[in-house]
């Protein structure tokens, strides 16, 4: 074993070879990514609101939150691109897909996110609001919503760096992120190791940098509580 | 189960509440709904306007690129020589100088659309392209749902590439050998009927393919002569089976059912530059160096779309006869969706033992999880920065890579460097333990903080060694605390288990993208693998708390 580590002849240059392509495709993840982050941050808080709601609503709510956690990305993504393309013509090209398919199955664990953060929040606060005069909704956005997200930072940011990593799952459908971009430069090269090591490196980073932002971001968050 | 009878009815949205079905087309609706506000809201990504087979509205797919000048083209560029990107990433290679040369002739833009092969045919059916842009090998199956050219564009001979020392000698040898095949390919039906008895392994690329005989984990993979010369200059030791090709078969455009008049011009097309040499000219110019390597023998297309004999070794036998001009199984089927559910329940106990292997790769994933996760945990937390600065690496990086990545590289980049031929359940049970075990440790690190440090002290005190301290003190009150989470994570690793398929593992996804290569089916086969997963997820969830109900403290 050890003798064929050695006797390997590593070829790195393929990497760099393939930097152009994965720097493209990079765009691509960070792109799909972004877009992701975005609207299920969005999408989270309104279902998030909806499971916390009157009768009906909250079924619905849960029912959502319970069925896009347990559905796993690349089983998700097939369904939504062949499956509901082919059954009612509703075609997404393979970026749209991927953003979709990432938005529903994040925003169900962000809805979660949401209701702890919000529901950690005093009652006494939101009474004292009311009591004020003001009305649900300013209680909500000024009072309420304020807190709860300070308590939602970071693992809404963890939420952050999971979608990072599943994106790479688009690559099943022809997304030309930065994983599809390393598989066809591997079926170009056919140098495995150097090609997937180079792109573990690249997600690494990606997290890492993420989870760094965001440490910073909740010390700034918390600096009031000092 | 009575799904058919409802079937067509499933776009109808549903009031009544909450039988399963019903969630699920609520899960079904809200995903249309969303889905069309991010389509209107990433107006950035490229997408246009509807692909969807042209023939519904009655207009041809050949008068719609002509007003539109431009033309969606499914490919998939990973097949050297026949289609790839060149060093910088224009699509090029026998098949690609063709289409790039038809596209020109009409005067239209060719836009591709990137699909794995093994997706390319559920993806003509969902519309995402309006023809394909390479070839496809023209199959009876096939034909039902698809327009195949008349004309051929390439004749393929079936080959075997044999793993390094083997002993085989002749084909007929292959007969109860594991076989590498590409998923989805011509090379993948039709040796299952020549070699009854071997067992398959179908992968969704090529390289992956060849890969697994490389390292030995495969006997032999049954490919095209056009991929000899780049996987042998990729893996020298491999061992090119002499004699006669297996068999040879035609390939060729494949559009949307019914559009006579674009498959009308397409064969025109190919007629022309077929007696023009130019598809002889480009087989020879393409395939040349690799075939003269390799003594292969090979077949271009003739003037008359017949077999023509290009160079190599000695031809044998008859020389294969061209494919009739029209299949008989090829008929006018409406375009819109025919929902067939028996694909499904014919097939229920299939998808139930698909399902089977997902949860036992994610039984044993997690299992060793738990056991890396305990002891990285209890180095974490010891004190000693020798151990627990590695440790603490070891979670940030387990965390941080993909676990799609983390498969391939497992299962590809470490069996070419170390020769560790892991099979594929293997290296799924060790992606899945070593994401998996960033996390459990994260998850035991705090259960064990989280038993106050008078315990031990008290146990030291009373005269228990530090292991007896552990194994009656410590651990007991740590796994009360850490059960829950610990249930989360096997979750979401069964989740991650759903991606085996990706390297010819044979779960429920895998059953899936077999049954569309040759049946079609993309919302029945991926509904019902959808469903048996959120069944899933939803049971092992309902364990979970059973168990925390009944650990937690009095």
């Amino acid at each position: 074993m050890t003798s064929l580590l050695l006797t390997y002849s590593y070829d790195w240059s393929v990497v760099w070879k393939s930097l152009p392509f994965l720097e493209k495709g990079l765009f691509v993840t960070v792109r799909i990514t972004l877009l992701s982050v975005a609207f299920s941050l969005v999408l989270g808080l309104i279902v998030a609101l909806v499971r916390m709601g009157p009768g009906p609503l909250a079924v619905i709510g849960f029912v959502y939150v319970q069925v896009f956690r347990a559905l796993s990305l690349y089983v998700y993504i097939l369904f939504v691109y062949f499956g509901i393309a082919a059954a009612f013509q509703i075609d997404f090209d393979p970026i749209t897909a991927g953003v979709v398919s990432l938005t529903l199955l994040n925003s169900a664990y962000m809805a979660e996110i949401y209701r702890a953060a919000i529901q950690a929040i005093e009652p006494g606060q939101r009474e004292a609001a009311r009591s004020l005069g003001l009305g649900s909704i300013a209680t909500f956005v000024n009072v309420t919503f304020p807190q709860a997200w300070r308590i939602a930072i970071p693992s809404l940011v963890n939420q952050f760096t999971d979608i990072i990593k599943d994106s790479s799952i688009v690559a099943a459908i022809g997304t030309p992120d930065l994983m599809y971009q390393a598989i066809e430069r591997n079926s170009f090269y056919q140098r495995s190791f150097e090609i997937f090591t180079a792109v573990a490196v690249i997600y690494l980073l990606m997290v890492l940098v993420v989870a760094q932002l965001s440490s910073r971001l909740e010390k700034r968050l918390q600096r009031h509580l000092a | 189960m009575s799904t058919e009878q409802e079937a067509p009815e499933a776009q109808q949205s549903q009031v009544a509440l909450p039988n399963r079905r019903s969630v699920l087309k609520l899960g079904a609706s809200a995903a249309l709904g969303i889905g069309a506000y991010a389509l209107a809201a990433c107006e950035t990504s490229n997408s246009s306007p509807g692909t969807t087979a042209s023939a519904q509205s009655g207009e041809s797919v050949l008068d719609k690129w002509l007003s539109s000048k431009t033309a969606k083209l499914g490919v998939d560029l990973t097949f050297p020589p026949i289609q790839f990107k060149d060093a910088s990433g224009n699509p090029t290679g026998y098949q690609m100088e063709l289409t790039i040369a038809m596209m020109q002739d009409l005067g239209v833009t060719p836009q591709w659309v990137e699909i794995p092969f093994g997706q390319l045919f559920a993806g003509l059916v969902a519309g995402k392209f309006d023809m394909m842009g390479i070839s496809a090998t023209i199959l009876p199956s096939r034909a039902l749902k698809g327009l195949f050219s008349s004309f051929p564009v390439f004749y393929e001979s079936i080959v075997v590439l044999l793993k390094p020392g083997s002993s085989v000698t002749d084909s007929s040898q292959l007969a109860g050998k594991k076989i590498a095949v590409l998923q989805g390919s011509s090379q993948e039906f039709s040796s299952h009927q020549l070699f009854p008895n071997a067992s398959f392994s179908p992968f969704a690329q090529l390289a992956d393919a060849v890969n697994e005989v490389a390292t030995g984990r495969a006997d032999a993979v049954v490919l095209s002569e056009f991929d000899v010369d780049s996987s042998k200059s990729a893996h020298p030791d491999l061992v090119v089976l002499q004699g006669p090709p297996l068999w040879v078969d035609a390939n060729t455009y494949l559009m949307p059912l019914g559009d006579y008049k674009l498959q009308a011009w397409v064969n025109n097309w190919l007629r022309y530059n077929a007696t023009h040499q130019r598809l002889v000219a480009g087989w020879k110019k393409w395939l040349g160096p690799g075939l003269q390597k390799y003594k292969l023998t090979t077949y271009g297309v003739g003037p008359g779309g017949a077999p023509e004999l290009v160079q190599g070794g000695p031809p044998a036998g008859p020389a294969p006869r061209a494919p009739a001009t029209r299949s008989a199984v090829e008929r006018m089927i409406p375009l819109s969706y025919a929902f067939d559910w028996r694909v499904v329940t014919d097939r229920w106990h299939l998808f139930v033992q698909g399902a089977w292997v997902d949860v036992e790769i994610a039984v044993f994933g997690f299992v060793f999880a738990c056991v890396i996760g305990l002891l990285n945990a209890i180095l974490r937390t010891s004190g000693v920065r020798v151990f627990s600065i590695p440790s603490f690496v070891y979670v940030q990086v387990m965390r941080g890579i993909p676990l799609y990545v983390m498969l391939l590289w497992i299962y590809f980049g470490i069996a070419n460097i170390l020769g560790l031929n892991f099979t594929n359940v293997q290296a799924m049970v060790i992606a899945l333990a070593l994401t998996g075990s960033g996390y459990t440790t994260e998850i035991f690190r705090a259960g064990l903080g989280a038993v106050d440090r008078g315990q031990l002290e008290a146990a030291r005190s009373i005269g228990l060694s530090r292991t007896r301290t552990y194994g009656h003190v410590i651990l007991p009150q740590t796994f009360r605390i850490v059960v829950p989470p610990l249930g989360n994570t096997f979750v979401g690793l069964l989740k991650g288990a759903t991606i085996c398929s990706l390297i010819a593992v044979p779960d429920m996804v895998f059953l899936a993208n077999e049954l569309n290569v040759t049946l079609f089916t993309p919302f029945e086969v991926f509904t019902a693998v959808a469903v048996i997963l959120v069944v899933l997820v939803f049971f092992f969830s309902a364990v979970v708390y059973v168990l925390e109900r009944r650990l937690r403290l009095p």
